[in-house]
């Protein structure tokens, strides 16, 4: 299933979900650089509607981490 | 005519390696040899990877030490990009990381070598576009950079520049003379950590505190990250901040002075063509709004009314320059150079406002180059690059919001009646990929039945973009269920 935290990492990447790795993360993904990383903490905010802090930007390495902090947030 | 001062070191964070200023003279006077016995001359141009190391900054003061000039390169250029560009310049050599390899393919005609013309001889040579048709680069005197350098010097002062970072890439004005070249002239220590990770990003502040920064430069684009992923520094080191190469907003200047702790974070303002800034300003002086460029650094700015009239002191219209620190012309492009440089001032293409105390505020551009986090891409270039594909009967290039980088390239392409199977934006990307560097590669792609004309057959990309735009939301709204 395509989860909408993998819709907003491809969005981030200017890519498409499908093309993304099955578990990606900043080492396994290409394109996820300091730009990409900085629209996927922006889109972030955008969609819990808040900044996010130092402490938990820093848990941000993967789609796993992404979707944890999005949590049950609406995405799309 | 360009050697450190002896109180001048510079450190890579990324290798541990530190030279002091007599031992970097002595390693330029070892490169020196190498040059030498690979037949380089004064005049000769010798094309440098750009890649931000001690050793790169070895290289470039050893080709400037036999009075060469140094052809600086995108290391994100690809191998067809290199060839063009180092043809176009005649480069006799590369120097790499590795050491110098001979560019064979390169034939340096008779009398194209350059006599030594002193002081105004050419020093530094900047690409600025045409990586996939004719190169456009910008020529540097020793003259230029030694005013810049000193202009900068004389505005920062020599006390904040005695420990300073760079995180910019070297391939253009910004990062190598604003950054690196005016601390280690002013004979201050450089501390090297280009093109900076996630993980180093993530460390800015201990790097800040480690190393007693007092000095940095960068593009607004790393600040939305630093600010975020790093805590901020704790021992007050910093006391002057530069960020360029892209609009500043009034937000984000607090956002870095927040970071930062420091009120010195200014706005600044410059072009390749000018040796990098040229000047600047902080965004909280009285009347500072976003696009604010503050009080020019040494030289004259002016502005060029749109009524064609003589330059104006106070006004607004197209931005004019005048400064010693000025290019010589475009390399090779007269044609350009005319253009560009009109009795003694150059054109910038920003259109600005010059208030009655001579400061600038930047409202618009002309030229219609496209912003990536401080790169600059020219659509024109990406244009000519898709034309070459065999699907696509045209292309026009040109730049969206973007909320990382500013701006980020997209495309509306028609493709051609006969393309067989009709390629995507994923395989024109693929294609492009072995052809031009990174950056220049859209990331939105439209495909349209033709590209929208003015009524007088012109093509205005910002038209176009809009045109893109609304057919891609109504086709949305019509998938819509």
């Amino acid at each position: 299933m395509t989860t909408d935290a993998r819709f907003l990492l491809a969005e981030a990447l200017n890519s498409r979900a499908e093309d993304l790795p099955a578990q990606p993360d900043v080492g396994n993904t290409p394109g996820w650089d300091s730009l990409a990383h900085t629209r996927v903490i922006l889109s972030v905010e955008a969609h819990l509607g808040r900044q996010l802090t130092t402490e938990e930007i820093a848990t941000i390495g993967s789609l796993a981490d992404i979707e944890a902090i999005l949590g049950g947030a609406t995405v799309r | 005519m360009l050697t450190l001062p002896p109180s001048a070191a510079i450190h890579d964070l990324r290798s541990g390696q530190r030279l002091d200023g007599p031992a970097f003279d002595r390693a330029v006077a070892a490169r020196l040899g190498s040059l030498e016995k690979a037949g380089v001359r004064a005049g000769d141009r010798v094309a440098v990877h750009g890649r931000g190391t001690v050793s790169f900054f070895v290289d470039l003061f050893a080709v400037w030490r036999l009075r060469a000039v140094a052809a600086c390169l995108s290391p994100s250029l690809t191998d067809d990009e290199t060839a063009r560009v180092t043809r176009f310049v005649g480069a006799r050599l590369m120097l790499r990381e590795e050491g110098p390899s001979p560019l064979r393919d390169v034939e340096v005609p008779a009398g194209a070598r350059a006599h030594d013309a002193g002081i105004d001889g050419l020093a530094l040579l900047l690409f600025t576009s045409g990586t996939t048709g004719e190169p456009k680069a910008v020529a540097l005197s020793y003259r230029a950079l030694l005013a810049r350098v000193a202009l900068n010097a004389a505005e920062i002062g020599q006390e904040t520049l005695a420990s300073s970072l760079n995180v910019l890439p070297v391939h253009f004005g910004h990062g190598l003379i604003g950054n690196c070249l005016t601390p280690l002239l002013a004979g201050g220590t450089l501390h090297l950590l280009a093109a900076p990770g996630l993980a180093e990003i993530g460390q800015l502040g201990t790097v800040v505190d480690d190393h007693a920064i007092g000095f940095m430069s960068s593009v607004p684009s790393f600040w939305t990250l630093a600010a975020r992923m790093s805590p901020p520094p704790g021992r007050a080191s910093l006391r002057r901040v530069h960020v360029g190469s892209a609009p500043l907003s009034r937000h984000q200047w607090r956002q870095v002075s927040a970071w930062t702790g420091i009120e010195a974070v200014f706005n600044a303002y410059g072009i390749t063509e000018t040796a990098n800034w040229i000047g600047g300003g902080c965004m909280d002086e009285d009347g500072a709004a976003d696009g604010y460029a503050g009080r020019i650094w040494g030289g004259q700015w002016a502005v060029a009314p749109t009524d064609g009239g003589p330059p104006r002191v106070v006004g607004e219209g197209e931005v004019l320059v005048a400064s010693p620190s000025l290019m010589s012309g475009y390399f090779g492009r007269p044609d350009l150079t005319a253009t560009a440089l009109r009795q003694g001032w150059f054109r910038t293409g920003d259109i600005g406002r010059l208030d009655a105390t001579g400061r600038l505020t930047i409202t618009g551009r002309l030229k219609e180059e496209i912003n990536l986090a401080g790169i600059k891409v020219h659509p024109e270039e990406v244009d000519m690059l898709l034309g070459r594909h065999e699907a696509v009967l045209e292309s026009c290039c040109f730049a969206e919001p973007d909320p990382a980088s500013g701006e980020r390239v997209a495309a509306a392409i028609v493709l051609a009646a006969d393309a067989g199977e009709p390629p995507d934006g994923r395989s024109l990307a693929a294609w492009m990929a072995a052809r031009i560097r990174r950056e220049c590669i859209p990331v939105r792609w439209y495909f349209v039945d033709a590209i929208p004309r003015s009524d007088r057959g012109k093509i205005n990309r910002a038209a176009v973009r809009d045109y893109c735009q609304r057919q891609h939301s109504s086709d949305r709204q019509r998938d819509t269920p």
